[in-house]
Order: structure tokens, then C-alpha cells, then sequence
């Protein structure tokens, strides 16, 4: 069985449609970005306090929101979790589980079971988003030196330019859906920063490959040509991670949720990157500079 | 010597058997019954779970708190002459430092050196030379010894919660992971870290367990109901336990219970009890008085009666050492137990009053030439009080109490009129420094704060196990139906490999003592669709090489050839972001690099090495004419 016989699409020439479509999305969400000042953190790296409450009943949370402004909740961010019968509370104070508890018996009675809150300082919430920050760097950087080494610099500059795309991207997503970044998304997404070079690789060793096969073609048909020949592989393996993310996201249960939907975008944009954003960058640079196959 | 199938097959079945052998103990721990768990025993258990693949909080369910001492006034606290430009030096440190996200002491150096202070004016209660450098080295030294001290201080209070394995560790220089698995009460950790340690050294009465123990068998003989009520309800929640213990006390009692049981942990007959119904717990132990582990609980309870505690005489109390030891008894076997003391409830000297505990090596010439000994000195008033103590005491114990548990009950030698003290009889430095640690604790209070607290209830915990494994399970099918529909035969191959992917995982973490959490079931899932992809690699490459025109093996062989670099490559930079998370992340992060990771490192492995010699195994039996792939 077979999902794509012999193609022969041109990926290289479709650049201008999908250089614009990239550039447009992330546009779209450095304009997000922006007008919401930066991305929307989570306490991981704010500081404050989030507590997960079940209660035995669904509950409105209109009305959840007015009994717990007055019991010393003001300015507290109330959401669905999941399910109708569980919210999240989000307030600004670190305040400990007892804490809270005891407020919300205060406010609500004995109808809730309490279960999960964090708190964090506001120190360490800093030191987390350094951390953070430090790691996808981090990541990046060994990257490039790697891809250098084992092919060369053009080939390490199209893969992080697509990586720097797909993370823009997903962080451009979040913000306009108003998802909150924390410590497991920062996880996801240096998750889609390894799948999308995966990918990417896949596509460049294939590349490296044929330029001595092909010595006579020219650089954009020896690139579409190895992107065509990988494209079965690039295709089956974006469906089989696709189909265990997509149950995670479906099954996995509430807490790895925004995890999982984080890695579904990452999937999808990775496998895109790595044959319209590497590739063409790659050939770009490559072309630009004096290398023997300049043509 | 891969080239001969048969050290293929043999690697394979080996790897597959160190694999089992590392995945039972955590089959076992988490298939046994409770009571089943009981039958084994303590030791048994505790070794099945040190070979287990730990749960980690938000799967059980449990307390994280991170705490860090407040360096800055820890500093000005040590100060000897509190100025205001000190004052200002270290607010201006501490901003500096919080600032750049740098050390403390690094900036404030440069701070008291940028404002000329001369910080030995303020600290010269140090032992240091005058330049700053040295003083900021030894208010380094201070502060290591504080937090050292905070976790002594910690660790012995944590068996109140009664947690079984409570993990306390120091993190980075001024901090402390405290990870407490089923508890959701943050008040009383709270309490337990931040309350301040009280610190006593009070006089042993050895002398008087005789007419204490009788009085207090008399009282049960004569009205049962104090044992009854404890046997039935074990109070767990309380914490601190008055028991007795004795140095000179073998001649007392229990001679005999050990003489008549032959067996190791063998609890104490009810004969005995019959006649001393408390007594009758305690036996001889190296040290002094004991009790079985296994009886622990109960003379516990009946300590922390208050009926019992009413009986026993004005000015002494019962207080527990502070550990489980095991010993041989005359018989040879190893009980385990936990000392008992009966002290002066009127303690001689506090804490606030020990000054400068230090473990070293005893001085030449001296007697304890070349041991491990802490020499300590004492505040004046404690120094008058100490004299006069030890003077009126010689020859007999001083319990060194932390928290109303007793951690040595060294004997008074001589009288000490300086204060300058040297504790004896440490086996190792370990020993030395730990009470030294304690005895820090009366001195230095250091000031903690919980800066990080994520609490999980059960409930929440054991949802994400099952919707966990549901997605694992539904993941694993979906990847491997689709496989076989796929690659057919070949597909069913890959389905094998990805098995024996999981199996290896499964071993390869708990080998590691890994703890697994919900991320790392998450990384564990997406290896399930990563994995298959070095197959997927291969299978594509040897459909192109049929197509060439190729015979079957040819393409299988070149087919695995050219994969191999092309794996090796892409599957190198997913590792290099997993490392980069699991050596900058924290925690949970962490524990879903480690299952990636581990993922795609056994997936080489099983995607390539094994599914080759499969496919060996049938080439090399007949020449294939055509693959099903």
C-alpha cells in the first residue's frame, strides 16, 4: 500500500505562495504578541497561585466569580477545566493549599474537593522564564553546531530558520487563542524543535545524497527531486506521531491538554517547515554564496 | 561479529533478560496486594521499591515545596556590630543580585568594597583575616553550614508526616527540595520547616527507670483501658513521643524475652506482657534501653497516653532517639529498634547558648588523637551553667536533644569550666559533622521561606495514571494497526520492535531509578510515534531500492546501509533538545526528557539492530523473491 506514488510536485517554485503564507502567520502572531504584550505566562513564570477545584455539581461561573470576589479573591481569573464541574482559579498572591482551602470553605462550603495547587514566588518564577529561555537557546545553538559540522552552514541556517519558524508560529498560535505558556509548554516546544529538525534532516542527508548523483541537474531540481523521494516518509511519519498526539490531546486527560495541543501545531508546522521553510532557505544561502553549485 | 546471526539472536535474547530482570521489581510493587506486601516485610519491600520505576507527585499524589534561606539576613544576622552602612551594603547586594540573577556574594563584595566598608569591623566574630575577600569566604562557609543545619533540622521532623519516603535535598547553594508523596496538608509542613528548632542538652537519668517502669506496669496491671484504646487506634498524626530508655538498665528487665526468642523481630510474648505490660517492650540494647520497630508504635502510644504520661514521676521525661538502629542481640540475630531515653525534664542548657560547633580531627597528643571529634564553646552565661553542670554530673549522660528527639547522650568526662567542649566518639566524619549540624541549629536560626509549593490530591493523581495509560494504550494501537495495514509484514515487524522498544524503556528507567510523571508518560507516548519512524525510514528506503529494480536482499541490505546515517543524524538533534531539557529543566520537564531521550536511544536499537535480524533470519534460510512490505 501506498499513500502517494511517484510525485514530482516542485516544491522550490512554490516558495513565493508559501514564503507569504508563513510570513503572513507570522505576522498574525508577532502582531498578537505585541498588542498583548507579549505572551500570556503562566504562574510558572509569573508568580501566584493556581488552584484546581471539582465540585460535586456544575457549577456557573459567573456566579463563582461574585462569591469569591467577596471572600478575597478579587481580580481572580476563573475558567472552565475540562469539564463543567471543574474550574481553575488563578490569583496573583502565592498563597499555600491550606491557604486557599480555607478560603474557598469559607466562600463555598463543603461542596468542592481541592485538587491541585501551585504556587509559586515571584523570584523563581523569574528564575524559571531565564531558564526557560536559556534552554530553547541553548537547544538551538547545538543545534546549528551540529548541523555545521555534519553538513554545512547553509544546511544549519535552513533548519534553524525553520525552526525559529515553527516556534514563532506556535507561540504566535497560543497567543491568539489566549493559551497560557508554562514549564510543559516550554517542553513541547523544544519537543516540536527535535520533530521538526527530524524532519528537516531526513530531507537534507537525501539532498547531500544526490548532489554528487545529479552533478549535471540544478540545485533547485537535485532539492526537489530529494524532497519528492522523502516525501512518502515525511508524510507516514507526521501521521503516525500525529495520530499519538492526537490521542494524547483527546485522552491524555485535562492537565497535558495545552501539552498535547501544543505538540499537534508543532507536528503540523514542523512537517510543513521541513519542505517549504528548510529547504528554499537553504538553496537561498546557498546560492548567495560562492559554493560550487551555484547556479 | 554482527555479521553471524547467531550474536545477533544472542545480544537480542540477553538485552531482552536484563531488561525483565530490571522491569520485576517494579512489576512486582505495583501488582502486589497490600497485604501481600505486608507478607514480605519492610526490607524486602523497601528493596523491590529501590529497584522500582518511582511514581512521581501528580501521579500519586503528594507536596513539593521548595524552600530557600534568606541569605541577606542571614548575613546581617551573623553580624556581630549591626551598622546602618552594613545595613544598607547588604539591601543594595540583595537588589543587585536579584537584578542580575547573580550570587549574593558576589555582589556584595563588590558592593562593600565599591562603599569602603571594612567588613571585618562588623564581622569580627569571624575567624577570618581583615580583608573583605576572606570575610565574604567565611560567611559563605556560614551559610552552607545554615542550610546544612536547616536540613538536619528538617529531616529529623519529617517522620511526623509519616511519610515513607520523604525526599529532603539540597539544591543549589541555598535551597532545599522538600517532597512529601500523600500529603496535602501545607499548614503542617508549613509548621514543620518554619517553626524554630529547639535545641537542649539535659541530664540522662538512668538511675530512676527502675521506679518509673514499675510505676508505670503497676498503673497498667491496674487499669487496662489505656491499652486497650491504644492498640486499637494507633494515633499516627501525633508526633513526639516520651518513652524511656537507660544505659545501666540490662540488669532491669528483659533479660529473659531475648533469651527466649529465637527468632530475629520476634515481638514480645504476651506471657511477659501479662506481667509487664510496659516494661515488657523495652530491652537491652547496645547503648542503653530499645525497643523493636515493630513495637514502636505501641509504646508510642502508650507513651503519648495521657493517663501514662500523668504516671510518670515529676521531672523526668521519655524521649526516642532520633533514628531506627539495627544491632545483634546476645543470640546473634539483627533486631531493629529505636532507643528510648528517660532524661531530666528540666533541660540544662538551650540552644541559644552553644556557640560554634565544629567537626575536626581530635588534636595530637590528646586522646582523640587522630578521631573525628566537634568541639564547641559556650555563650558566658552558658559557659557558668555548663561548669556547674558538669561539675555535679560526672559520669553520668547529657542527651544532646534536637526537637525532643535525642540524636547522642555522650558521658560528662570532667568538669568544664571554659565552656570549650569536646564531644567523643564519632565512627566517621559523617557522624561528627551531622551533630554538629545540630548542634548549629540552636545558634544560627536561618531564616527559611517556601518560595515554591505544588500540591496534588489523589484523586487528581490517579485520573492522570488512567488517562495516561488510555492514551499510551490507544497510541500504541493506532501506530501499530497502522503499521501492518501499511508495510504489512514488515509493519508487523516494526509493531515487534516498538514493543521492545517499551519493554526497554520500561527497564532502561527503572535501572536509572527514574521517577516517572505525567510528562514523562507523555514523552513516553510520543516516542510510540517517533519510534516507528526510523522503520518507516528504512521500509521506504527499501521499497525505492525494489523499485530500482534490486533482488530482495540487495535491497534490504542497502536499504538499512543508507538509512542508518540518515537516522543517525535526525535522531542526534532530537536527543541534543532533550538533554538540553533534562540538564536546564526542572522537575517534571525533566522526567519527560529522560523518557524521550530513552526512547530514542532504544529505538536505534530495536528499529534497526532487531527488525535486520529478522529480516536476516529469513533471507539467509531461503532467497526471498518477494517481501511483503
Amino acid at each position: 500500500m501506498r499513500i502517494l506514488s511517484k510525485t514530482s510536485i516542485d516544491f522550490i517554485s512554490k516558495q513565493k505562495i508559501t514564503g507569504f503564507l508563513s510570513i503572513a502567520l507570522i505576522i498574525a502572531g508577532i502582531t498578537s504578541l505585541i498588542m498583548k504584550g507579549g505572551p500570556l505566562l503562566s504562574i510558572d513564570f509569573t508568580g501566584g497561585t493556581v488552584a484546581q477545584v471539582k465540585f460535586e455539581e456544575p457549577v456557573e461561573l459567573s456566579q463563582l466569580r461574585n462569591t469569591l470576589s467577596e471572600f478575597g479573591f478579587k481580580g481572580a481569573e476563573i475558567v472552565e477545566f475540562g469539564s463543567p464541574d471543574e474550574v481553575l482559579i488563578k490569583t496573583q498572591f502565592s498563597g499555600s493549599s491550606s491557604e486557599i482551602s480555607e478560603k474557598l470553605t469559607l466562600a463555598l462550603g463543603n461542596t468542592f474537593t481541592l485538587r491541585r495547587v501551585e504556587s509559586v514566588g515571584p523570584k523563581i518564577g523569574k528564575e524559571l522564564q531565564n531558564d526557560a529561555l536559556k534552554a530553547i537557546g541553548l537547544a538551538l545553538l547545538l543545534i546549528l553546531i551540529y548541523i555545521t559540522f555534519r553538513f554545512d552552514r547553509y544546511y544549519a541556517l535552513g533548519s534553524v530558520m525553520a525552526l525559529i519558524h515553527d516556534v514563532l508560529i506556535t507561540l504566535g498560535v497560543f497567543s491568539l487563542l489566549d493559551y497560557e505558556i508554562n514549564l510543559s509548554i516550554i517542553a513541547a516546544f523544544l519537543t516540536i524543535v527535535g520533530y521538526s529538525l527530524n524532519d528537516t534532516i531526513v530531507v537534507f542527508d537525501r539532498i547531500r545524497e544526490n548532489i554528487p548523483k545529479f552533478m549535471k541537474k540544478t540545485l533547485n531540481d537535485v532539492v526537489n527531486i530529494s524532497l519528492n523521494e522523502t516525501l512518502n516518509r515525511t508524510v507516514i511519519t507526521s501521521l503516525t506521531t500525529m495520530m499519538v498526539v492526537v490521542i494524547l490531546f483527546l485522552w491524555g486527560g485535562k492537565v497535558i491538554n495545552l501539552f498535547a495541543f501544543a505538540l499537534i501545531i508543532g507536528v503540523f508546522i514542523g512537517t510543513y517547515s521541513s519542505l517549504f521553510v528548510a529547504s528554499p532557505v537553504m538553496v537561498y544561502f546557498e546560492k548567495r554564496s560562492a559554493g560550487p553549485y551555484r547556479k | 561479529m554482527f555479521k553471524d546471526i547467531r550474536y545477533r539472536w544472542a545480544l537480542i535474547a540477553s538485552l531482552l533478560i536484563a531488561s525483565a530482570y530490571l522491569i520485576w521489581p517494579t512489576y512486582k510493587v505495583y501488582s502486589l496486594s497490600e497485604s501481600e506486601k505486608a507478607e514480605l516485610g519492610v526490607t524486602v519491600m523497601k528493596e523491590l521499591k529501590e529497584g522500582a520505576i518511582n511514581l512521581g507527585l501528580d501521579l500519586q499524589g503528594g507536596m513539593y515545596v521548595l524552600l530557600e534561606t534568606d541569605i541577606p539576613k542571614l548575613v546581617e544576622n551573623i553580624a556581630n556590630k549591626k551598622t546602618d552602612e552594613l545595613q544598607k551594603a547588604i539591601q543594595e547586594a540583595d537588589q543587585r543580585s536579584i537584578n542580575n540573577q547573580t550570587d549574593f556574594f558576589v555582589e556584595f563584595l563588590t558592593v562593600a568594597n565599591n562603599r569602603d566598608l571594612r567588613l571585618f569591623r562588623n564581622y569580627n566574630n569571624l575567624a577570618t583575616t581583615r580583608d573583605n575577600e576572606s570575610v565574604v569566604q567565611e560567611l559563605k562557609i556560614q551559610r552552607d553550614n545554615a542550610i546544612a543545619s536547616a536540613l538536619e533540622i528538617i529531616r529529623n521532623r519529617i517522620d511526623e508526616f509519616g511519610v515513607s519516603e520523604p525526599t529532603i535535598q539540597k539544591y543549589g547553594a541555598n535551597r532545599i527540595i522538600v517532597e512529601l508523596a500523600g500529603v496535602q496538608d501545607s499548614d503542617r509542613a508549613r509548621n514543620l520547616i518554619q517553626r524554630t528548632a529547639s535545641l537542649e542538652f539535659t541530664l540522662v537519668l538512668n538511675e530512676q527507670w527502675e521506679q518509673t517502669l514499675n510505676k508505670l506496669d503497676t498503673y497498667l496491671l491496674s487499669d487496662t483501658s489505656a491499652l486497650n484504646i491504644d492498640f486499637e487506634s494507633p494515633n499516627k498524626n501525633e508526633e513526639f513521643v516520651e518513652a524511656d530508655t537507660s544505659g545501666s538498665a540490662e540488669d532491669i528487665f528483659i533479660e529473659e524475652n531475648i533469651l527466649s526468642e529465637p527468632t530475629f523481630d520476634m515481638s514480645t510474648p504476651a506471657k511477659i506482657l501479662k506481667e509487664k505490660p510496659f516494661s515488657g517492650y523495652l530491652r537491652a540494647v547496645p547503648r542503653g534501653v530499645g525497643v523493636l520497630a515493630k513495637e514502636y508504635h505501641i509504646v508510642k502510644d502508650l507513651l503519648e497516653n495521657p493517663e501514662v504520661r500523668r504516671k510518670i514521676p515529676r521531672g523526668g521525661k521519655f524521649l526516642w532517639a532520633n533514628q531506627f538502629e539495627t544491632a545483634q542481640d546476645e543470640t546473634g540475630n539483627f533486631i531493629e529498634f529505636r532507643q528510648l531515653y528517660y532524661v531530666s525534664s528540666d533541660p540544662e542548657i538551650s540552644g541559644g547558648m552553644v556557640r560554634e560547633p565544629r567537626a575536626t580531627m581530635g588534636g595530637a597528643g590528646t586522646d582523640a588523637s587522630g578521631q573525628w571529634v566537634v568541639n564547641l564553646s559556650m555563650s558566658p552565661d552558658g559557659t557558668k551553667r555548663w561548669s556547674r553542670f558538669t561539675g555535679a554530673n560526672i559520669n553520668r549522660q547529657v542527651a544532646i536533644v534536637l526537637d525532643d528527639k535525642v540524636f547522642m547522650a555522650p558521658v560528662i568526662r570532667d568538669k568544664i569550666p571554659t565552656g570549650q567542649t569536646q564531644v567523643t566518639g564519632f565512627a566517621d566524619v559523617n557522624e561528627a559533622k551531622d551533630i554538629a549540624n545540630v548542634l548549629r541549629a540552636g545558634e544560627l536560626p536561618a531564616p527559611v521561606e517556601i518560595i515554591e509549593e505544588r500540591t496534588v490530591g489523589p484523586s487528581l493523581g490517579s485520573d492522570s495514571i488512567k488517562s495516561g495509560s488510555k492514551a499510551m494504550f490507544f497510541g500504541l494501537i493506532a501506530v501499530m494497526i497502522f503499521m501492518i495495514i501499511y508495510y504489512k509484514g514488515a509493519g508487523l515487524l516494526a509493531t515487534l520492535a516498538l514493543m521492545l522498544n517499551l519493554i526497554m524503556v520500561m527497564a532502561v528507567l527503572a535501572g536509572l531509578g527514574a521517577t516517572l510523571t505525567l510528562p514523562g508518560i507523555a514523552g513516553l507516548i510520543l516516542t510510540i510515534g517517533m519510534a516507528v519512524d526510523a522503520n518507516v525510514i528504512i521500509f521506504e528506503r527499501i521499497r525505492e531500492e525494489l523499485d530500482l529494480g534490486k533482488t530482495v536482499r540487495a535491497a534490504i541490505d542497502s536499504g538499512y546501509e543508507r538509512a542508518f546515517i540518515t537516522i543517525l543524524d535526525a535522531n542526534v538533534t532530537t536527543l541534543i533538545a532533550a538533554f538540553v531539557l533534562a540538564w536546564v529543566g526542572s522537575g517534571p520537564i525533566q522526567g519527560f526528557a529522560v523518557t524521550l531521550s530513552t526512547g530514542i536511544i532504544c529505538s536505534m536499537f530495536t528499529a534497526i539492530f532487531v527488525t535486520r535480524t529478522v529480516f536476516m533470519f529469513f533471507s539467509d534460510r531461503k532467497p526471498m523473491e518477494s517481501l511483503s512490505i
